[in-house]
């Protein structure tokens, strides 16, 4: 048997955590609103059944595409029952939404969650009195601890409920029933035609299509009301959680000025919110790459170059296995594998500080001191999220921008997140930051990064006016969570659940690609084991040569491995230490001859730039939903990169750079 | 009845009128507790005629809006 059990709350309320808390797997948990961006399924705990943790909302007329799916979720999956989950602290607001979900009548439980915050903000909820107005079985929990977690799982219910019934006074009521005959609908179904005289999209788009006369019954109604029906229904629904929460919250204790509002008084400071946010940035790199990455990468190349390279060769001296096989293994998969898997560490700590920069609440922030310069070019502060979350990968990134309401400014984020620098293309900057750049590495990458940033504007301005120049509208509306110190095991578990995926990579992907890669090396038109310059991956790599020239990095090396850096942009570094046959730490020794500073350079904006990995292809076809946009969001980097390099390469010459 | 925007920093206000802002806005303002009647006050402006952050004062809820929205909120002082 598997039953499927629904999460829904108001963003923020704790809901990935408690799915974290009841099944075996780990989603991500984030504190700003949207962060769940699909929806994830886990298996629970002792295999009753599988949870499924949706987007959050707080009402259920969708405004943003990740709204869309909860509408979308409710009224068109199967499920056979949900928890909602409110949040203690803002208990008035919670249940606006845990009304419309009573109203449906479906299988429903209630977590209240955050009762620690609650309690220190002096309120009380007595849960006797709520159970009683509600007619649900509600439990407090701590998501965060996983204090009552169990019990609300052991207590898990699927029978039918009756839809709960708020009277919205005689004209609405006779509406609603007017609407159901029109319709066809039961008494049941009762929540469909107040979802539809409340002016929910999704149910409106429906109705109105297969019985038009529903529209004239709403405004019939509108004439009665003397005013929209929607705004008579939001106060009815006031004015009842009003009165529930007069009933059972009981609060105490005058306001003080919170540690949020403290931070707040800084990071969002008129004149230092920009500044400290670059800095944050900053120490972000710094950290990860000068103090934390960088030494934890060579203590795993110095093992993978040293006693692994050399216990394999002897190992398969020892069992007599021919020099094709050695030479497959030691110069294809080691040097292929481990040239990818020694920046793990740096990946790890960059995911790590992205997850804490999610989950402390911070990412609200942004939106407000980007907003202005977003508007700029046409986008809004929140895009700015999915553009840092592109930072881990471009492929979450990229998912993350449905929390972009507006359609316009939706696509353009996607279309923009290809150039916001990923976690795989960090090796690619590691080996040749380390080799021309050694004192000042951060300070080179970040560079890579604000480049990304700023022809990224560049190019959402353009796209803008391209789009739509006419239209202008645009959404802003950013809710402010109060900080959180996040939580040691969650984010270690969201850390992993990242990065993980470049790992897996590691073993499938890379792994299959530096075989191929090496036996593209090693053949050629004279046939096996031809010395490197006359194999297939020369000559297809010399081909793409000559049109790198004048960008500064013409050889058919480079050539290579940017053909192959499409499967994943960290196999770039694979296909140089396999063209190279050497390991990591001596891969940089290889390229001082054939690069400069200058060039290096010029190559790794090329590799920021060029084309999104075939991952993100995939993804952005699915977003954009067209065939002709995902080509235009693939290729038009490859231009913007070659125009890049070359003015790099050739005004960097002028002034006399090398 | 004077503007959200005219507001001096902390300063609480009613808010009444919602009616002339964007549909999607008002909306969202609402389900977050930002109804016509209830109180709330400027924490913030952002440099450069960025976004305030403005508080439900009773719910102890934050959100950002822009000034061009905050503009068109009509609010009087209690
Ligand atoms: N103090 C406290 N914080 C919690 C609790 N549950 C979750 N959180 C925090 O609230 C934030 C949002 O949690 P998350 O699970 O991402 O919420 P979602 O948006 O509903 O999925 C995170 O920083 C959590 O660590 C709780 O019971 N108490
Ligand atoms: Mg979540």
């Amino acid at each position: 048997m598997t039953q499927r059990i629904a999460l829904i709350g108001n963003p923020n309320t704790g809901k990935t955590s408690l799915f974290n808390r009841l099944t075996g797997s780990f989603a991500h948990v984030g504190n700003w609103a949207g962060v769940t961006i699909e929806q994830k399924i886990g298996q629970l705990h002792g295999n009753i059944g599988q949870l499924i943790d949706l987007p959050g909302v707080y009402d259920l007329d969708p405004l943003s595409a990740d709204e869309a799916i909860v509408s979308r979720f409710l009224l068109q999956e199967p499920f056979d029952g949900m928890f909602n989950i409110i949040d203690a602290s803002q208990f008035e607001r919670n249940l606006q939404l845990t009304l419309q979900l009573l109203e449906m009548g479906r299988p429903l439980q209630i977590g209240l969650n955050m009762v620690d915050v609650a309690e220190g903000r002096g309120i009380h909820i007595n849960l006797e009195r709520l159970k009683e107005r509600l007619d649900v079985d509600v439990f407090p929990i701590t998501a965060r601890t996983g204090a009552g977690c169990e019990v609300l799982l052991s207590s898990l219910r699927t029978t039918p409920r009756e839809p709960f019934v708020l009277d919205y006074g005689e004209e609405t009521e006779q509406a609603i029933q007017q609407i159901l005959e029109a319709t066809g609908l039961g008494e049941r179904d009762r929540w469909v035609a107040i979802q539809y005289l409340a002016g929910n999209r999704v149910i409106s788009e429906q109705l109105e299509s297969s019985t038009p006369t529903v529209n004239e019954i709403r405004k019939a109604l509108e004439v009665k009301l003397g005013r929209f029906a929607h705004a008579h229904i939001t106060e009815r629904r006031r004015d009842w959680t009003k009165d529930v929460r007069h009933h059972v919250v009981d609060q105490q204790g005058a306001q003080q000025a919170t540690v949020t509002d403290r931070i707040d008084a800084v990071v969002t400071h008129p004149i230092w919110g920009l500044p400290i946010f670059f800095t944050v940035l900053y120490a972000l790199f710094h950290i990860t790459f000068n103090w934390i990455g960088a030494p934890l990468s060579d203590l795993l190349d110095g093992f993978l170059s040293g006693p692994v390279t050399s216990g394999t060769s002897s190992l398969l001296q020892l069992l007599g296995t021919s020099s094709f096989i050695q030479a497959l293994l030691i110069d294809g998969v080691i040097a292929g594998v481990g040239g990818v898997l020694v920046f793990v560490p740096q990946i790890f700590v960059l995911f790590f500080f992205i997850s804490f920069l999610e989950d402390s609440g911070y990412m609200a922030r942004v939106a407000i001191v980007m907003d202005r310069f977003m508007q700029l070019v046409g986008l809004n502060g929140k895009s700015f999220i999915p553009m840092i979350i592109g930072f881990g990968c471009n492929v979450p990134g990229i998912m993350a921008a449905r929390t972009v309401e507006e359609e316009r400014e939706r696509l353009v984020t996607i279309f923009i997140s290809p150039f916001m620098s990923c976690s795989a293309r960090l090796p690619i900057y590691a080996v040749f930051a380390a080799s021309f750049f050694a004192s000042n590495q951060a300070l080179v990458v970040l560079s890579l990064y604000m480049l990304g940033i700023v022809l990224a504007l560049i190019a959402a301005k353009i796209f803008t006016s391209v789009l739509a120049a006419e239209d202008r509208n645009s959404l802003f509306i950013v809710e402010q969570p109060p900080y959180r110190v996040p939580q040691g095991l969650t984010l270690w578990r969201s850390t992993w659940q990242k990065a993980k995926g470049f790992v897996r990579k590691a073993g499938t992907f890379i792994f299959g690609g530096s075989v191929f890669i090496w036996l593209l090396a090693y053949s050629g038109p004279a046939g096996m084991d031809v010395p490197m310059n006359e194999s297939f991956l020369a000559m297809v790599g010399g081909v793409v040569a000559t049109l790198l020239v004048p960008l500064g990095f013409g050889t058919w090396q480079a050539g290579a491995s940017l053909i192959t850096g499409f499967l994943a942009k960290e196999v770039v570094v694979s296909t140089m230490a396999i063209i190279y046959a050497v390991s990591e730490s001596d891969l940089s020794a290889s390229l001082l001859p054939v690069f400069t500073p200058l060039s290096a350079y010029s190559f790794m904006a090329f590799v920021l730039l060029y084309v999104p990995c075939l991952a993100t292809v995939a993804v952005i076809r699915r977003e954009v939903g067209s065939a002709k946009l995902t080509w235009v969001a693939s290729l038009y980097g490859l231009g913007v990169a070659y125009v890049v390099s070359l003015m790099i390469y050739q005004i960097g010459r002028l002034f006399g750079l090398s | 009845m004077s503007s959200l925007l005219a507001m001096p920093l902390h300063q609480p206000v009613l808010i009444s009128d919602l009616t002339r802002i964007d549909d999607r806005l008002r909306r969202r303002m609402i389900a977050l507790g930002f109804y016509e009647g209830c109180s709330v006050r400027i924490k913030r402006r952002a440099i450069f005629s960025g976004p305030l952050t403005i508080e439900q004062i009773e719910h102890q809820q934050m959100i950002a809006i822009r000034r061009c929205d905050a503009e068109q909120i009509g609010v009087i002082v209690p």
